[in-house]
C-alpha cells in the first residue's frame, strides 16, 4: 500500500477514501452542483433540508440492511412490519411514560432480532423468507395491537426538539449520519464487525477461523432490529401520528440506497457509509424532479432509473475509480497508484 | 460417499442431478414416504390437511359457491406464480410482477374504452413482454443483483402506472368475466371464465416446464453454480425468456384484474410480489433456484387460498391471516433447512453444521 515518496501521501489518503466510501459521493456531488446550477430553487435552506429530512428514516433503515447484506444474511424483509409496530407502539405507551415507550421499542427490536437471527443462524433457515415470514407474523401482531387505527403524539411535546434543526441541518439528519459513522466505525474497527465481513465473505472460512458464526450471525439481526426500532421511534417522534403500515414504504427505499450506495447483498463487502452516499442520492433525485419542474408522476420512473445507473456506478465503484485516475496525467497517476 | 462433483459444498449450491441422488438417498436413509410427500409437496399436504380439517369445522365450505368464489380470488395469483415459478426455478427473483399487474390493470382500462377490447389486450401483453425484457436485460446483461434490479423496475413501473392514468382513479367497462354462467366451455360451467383461463395456464406453464427443452434448461441454470454453462448452455438467455414470461404473465394478469373490475389497480404495490413468493415457497419451489415447479407454486397459493377462506368462513378477522400465513412459511422454511442439513451431512459424512449455506445465500450472478 505504501509509495516510496511521502509527498503522495494526500492522494493516498483520497484514493483509500475512494475506495473505502464508494463512488457515489462524486456523483452526489456533480449532479447537486448541477442542480444548483441551474435550479435556484434547488440552493435553498429549506429545499436542502427537506432532502435531509427526506433521507433520514430511510437512511437509519438501510444502515440496518447494509449489516444485514455485509453478515450474509442478503436482506431483512420483516423490518417493515417491525417499523410499523414500533412506531405505534412507542405512541401508544408513551402515555404511562417516555421512558418506558421508547425502552418497549427497542426491547421489541431486539426480540425480533433474536428471533430472526436464530430462525436464519442457528436453524440456517433461507433468511429471506425467514424474514418474510416473520414479516408477515409482526404485520399480523401490529394490526391486532393498533386495531388499525392511526394514532398520534399530542401536540405539544417533549419531542419537539427532534422536529426541528441546527441551521439547515435537522436533529434527525444528525441523528442519521452520527449512526452511519457509529456503524461504519462497528464495522471496520471491531471484532464483531470484522467477524461479520468475514461471515458474510466467506461462511467456511470464518468457521475454520474460529468465528462463532451462528452467534455472530445472530447479532447481525439483532443489531439490524434495535436500528430500525430505533428509527421507527424517531419517526413517530418526528411525524407525530404513525400506524401499523408506517414501515412498508421505507423496506424497499431502504434496500435500495443499500444497493446504490455499493455494497453488495451477496455479503462480505460495503459499509454504512457509502450507504449513506446511496440513501443521500436516492433522496437527491427525488427533489431533483421536484425542483425541476418534471411533472412528479415521472419521480418514480427517474428513481427507478437511478437505481440502476446508481448500482452500476457502486457495484462498479472500484473499477471506475480505477478508470478515473487514469485519465490523470502520468506523473499525478503515478503518486495516486498504491499497490 | 458420492462422486467428488457431487459434493453440496464443492459446488456451493446442490446440482440437479446430486439434488435427485440426494433425494432418493434420504427417501432411502429416512425410509419415511408421508415424510417425503411432505418435502416435495408441502403445499398439497397442506390442501389435504386443510380440507379435512375444513370440512369438519366448517360446514360451508364445500359449497360450489365457496369455490367459485375461492377460484375467482385465486385466478390473478395463479397467473403471477406461474411466471414468478420460471425466475425462481432460475435463480433469480422478480419484485416487480405486483407494479407490472397494475401498470397492465391501468394500459387496459385506459384503452379498452378508446381502442377497443382487443387493441388494448394486445398493447397490454405488448408492455408486458417489454417490462419482462427489461428486467431480464438489466438482470442478465447489466449484471445486477436481480432483487435490486427488480426493486428498481418495481419503482419505475409504478411510476409508470401514474403516468398512464395522470394520477387519477381510472375505470372503465366491466366484463363479466368472475361469473360462471359467462363460461365459454358448457361442459365447465361451474368456472368462471377467469379461474378456467388462469387454470388452462397453470397447466400450460407446468407443460412448459416438463416437456419444453427451455424449461429443462431453467432448472440446470439455477441448480447449478455455473448456471449451466459449463454444460454449454446460454443462462443468460434462458433467464431472460423467464423474465419475459413473467412480465408478461403479470400483465396479463392485471389486465384480467381490469376487467373484472372495470378499473385499475394503481395500488397494487408492493406486497403482491412477497405474498406471491411467500405462496410459492410454501408450494415447495425453492428461492435458491433450480427446485420446484409451476404446480407446486400454484398449490402453494391455492393452499393459502383456502386457508383465508376458512378463516373467513369463522368470520376470523385478517389478522389472523398474516400470522398464520407466516408462521405457515417460517414452518416450511426451517422445516427445508434442517432437510438440506441431512443431505449435505449424509453426502459428506461430516457432522451436522457444515452445510455452506446456512445463513441463506441466494446463488445470483454478479
Amino acid at each position: 500500500m505504501a509509495t516510496e515518496s511521502g509527498e503522495s501521501r494526500l492522494t493516498e489518503h483520497v484514493h483509500f477514501l475512494g475506495r473505502q466510501f464508494g463512488a457515489i459521493y462524486p456523483v452526489l456531488i456533480v449532479v447537486a452542483a448541477i442542480t444548483a446550477i441551474f435550479c435556484r430553487s434547488f440552493d435553498t435552506g429549506v429545499n436542502i433540508r427537506g432532502i435531509f429530512v427526506g433521507a433520514s428514516v430511510t437512511g437509519i433503515v438501510a444502515i440496518a440492511e447494509t449489516v444485514v447484506a455485509i453478515a450474509g444474511g442478503l436482506a431483512d424483509l420483516s423490518v417493515g412490519s417491525l417499523f410499523g409496530f414500533v412506531a405505534v407502539l412507542m405512541i401508544r405507551l408513551d402515555h404511562d411514560g417516555t421512558a418506558l415507550a421508547l425502552l418497549a421499542g427497542l426491547g421489541l427490536g431486539v426480540g425480533v432480532g433474536l428471533v430472526n437471527g436464530i430462525l436464519a443462524c442457528y436453524l440456517r433457515a433461507n433468511s429471506v423468507i425467514v424474514t418474510l415470514g416473520t414479516g408477515s407474523i409482526l404485520g399480523g401482531l401490529a394490526l391486532w395491537y393498533s386495531g388499525g387505527a392511526t394514532f398520534y403524539l399530542p401536540g405539544k411535546t417533549h419531542f419537539q426538539w427532534v422536529a426541528g434543526s441546527y441551521g439547515v441541518i435537522p436533529a434527525v439528519f444528525l441523528a442519521f449520519v452520527v449512526l452511519a459513522v457509529i456503524a461504519e466505525i462497528l464495522l471496520q474497527t471491531t471484532r464483531l464487525g470484522r467477524s461479520w465481513y468475514a461471515i458474510g465473505g466467506s461462511l467456511r472460512a470464518a468457521q475454520v477461523a474460529g468465528i462463532n458464526v451462528a452467534r455472530v450471525g445472530t447479532l447481525s439481526f439483532v443489531w439490524a432490529a434495535l436500528l430500525v426500532a430505533f428509527a421507527a421511534e424517531l419517526f413517530s417522534a418526528f411525524f407525530g401520528s404513525a400506524n401499523y403500515q408506517s414501515g412498508n414504504v421505507y423496506l424497499f427505499a431502504a434496500i435500495a440506497g443499500v444497493a446504490v450506495g455499493g455494497t453488495s447483498l451477496m455479503g462480505g463487502q460495503g459499509g454504512t457509509v457509502r450507504t449513506a452516499g446511496g440513501v443521500l442520492f436516492i433522496a437527491l433525485l427525488q427533489d431533483v424532479v421536484v425542483v425541476t419542474g418534471i411533472s412528479l408522476f415521472y419521480q418514480n420512473v427517474v428513481v427507478g432509473v437511478a437505481i440502476v445507473a446508481g448500482v452500476l456506478v457502486g457495484l462498479r465503484g472500484r473499477r471506475t475509480w480505477t478508470t478515473w485516475t487514469s485519465h490523470l496525467p502520468l506523473p499525478l497517476r503515478r503518486s495516486l497508484r498504491s499497490s | 460417499m458420492l462422486p467428488l462433483e457431487l459434493r453440496p459444498e464443492e459446488t456451493g449450491v446442490p446440482s440437479v442431478k446430486a439434488l435427485a441422488t440426494t433425494s432418493r438417498l434420504s427417501w432411502r436413509a429416512s425410509g419415511r414416504f408421508g415424510a417425503n410427500v411432505l418435502r416435495q409437496y408441502p403445499g398439497f399436504v397442506l390442501i389435504a390437511v386443510l380440507l379435512v380439517v375444513g370440512t369438519t369445522t366448517t360446514p360451508n365450505l364445500m359449497t360450489l359457491a365457496t369455490w367459485q368464489g375461492l377460484l375467482n380470488k385465486v385466478a390473478i395469483d395463479f397467473l403471477i406464480v406461474i411466471g414468478l415459478s420460471f425466475v425462481l426455478i432460475s435463480g433469480e427473483v422478480d419484485l416487480s410482477v405486483g407494479s407490472s399487474a397494475a401498470l397492465g390493470s391501468v394500459v387496459w382500462v385506459e384503452l379498452a374504452n378508446r381502442a377497443g377490447p382487443v387493441a388494448a389486450f394486445a398493447t397490454a401483453a405488448a408492455v408486458g413482454l417489454v417490462a419482462g425484457l427489461l428486467n431480464g436485460v438489466i438482470v442478465t446483461r447489466l449484471g445486477i443483483n436481480s432483487i435490486i434490479a427488480t426493486i428498481a423496475t418495481m419503482i419505475g413501473y409504478s411510476g409508470a402506472v401514474l403516468v398512464v392514468s395522470n394520477g387519477n382513479d381510472v375505470s372503465g367497462t366491466q366484463l363479466n368475466l368472475a361469473i360462471s354462467s359467462q363460461s365459454p366451455l358448457a361442459g365447465l360451467s361451474f368456472l368462471s371464465p377467469v379461474s378456467l383461463f388462469a387454470i388452462a395456464c397453470v397447466i400450460v406453464g407446468q407443460l412448459l416446464l416438463t416437456w419444453v427443452r427451455w424449461g429443462r434448461r431453467l432448472y440446470l441454470v439455477g441448480g447449478t453454480k455455473d448456471r449451466g454453462e459449463l454444460s454449454g448452455i446460454n443462462g443468460r438467455k434462458d433467464r431472460t425468456i423467464a423474465f419475459v414470461a413473467c412480465g408478461l404473465l403479470a400483465v396479463v394478469a392485471g389486465a384480467l384484474v381490469g376487467m373484472t373490475l372495470g378499473a385499475g389497480i394503481p395500488s397494487y404495490g408492493s406486497a403482491t410480489p412477497l405474498n406471491d413468493i411467500a405462496a410459492a415457497v410454501i408450494g415447495g419451489t425453492s428461492l435458491l433456484g433450480g427446485q420446484g415447479s409451476v404446480l407446486k407454486s400454484a398449490s402453494g397459493v391455492l393452499a393459502i387460498g383456502l386457508l383465508v377462506s376458512i378463516l373467513d368462513l369463522h368470520s376470523v378477522s385478517s389478522v389472523a391471516q398474516g400470522i398464520a400465513v407466516g408462521m405457515i412459511l417460517v414452518a416450511v422454511v426451517v422445516a427445508d433447512a434442517r432437510w438440506r442439513q441431512q443431505i449435505s451431512s449424509m453426502t459428506t459424512r461430516r457432522k451436522r453444521g457444515g452445510s455452506s449455506e446456512g445463513l441463506g445465500h441466494v446463488p445470483t450472478n454478479q
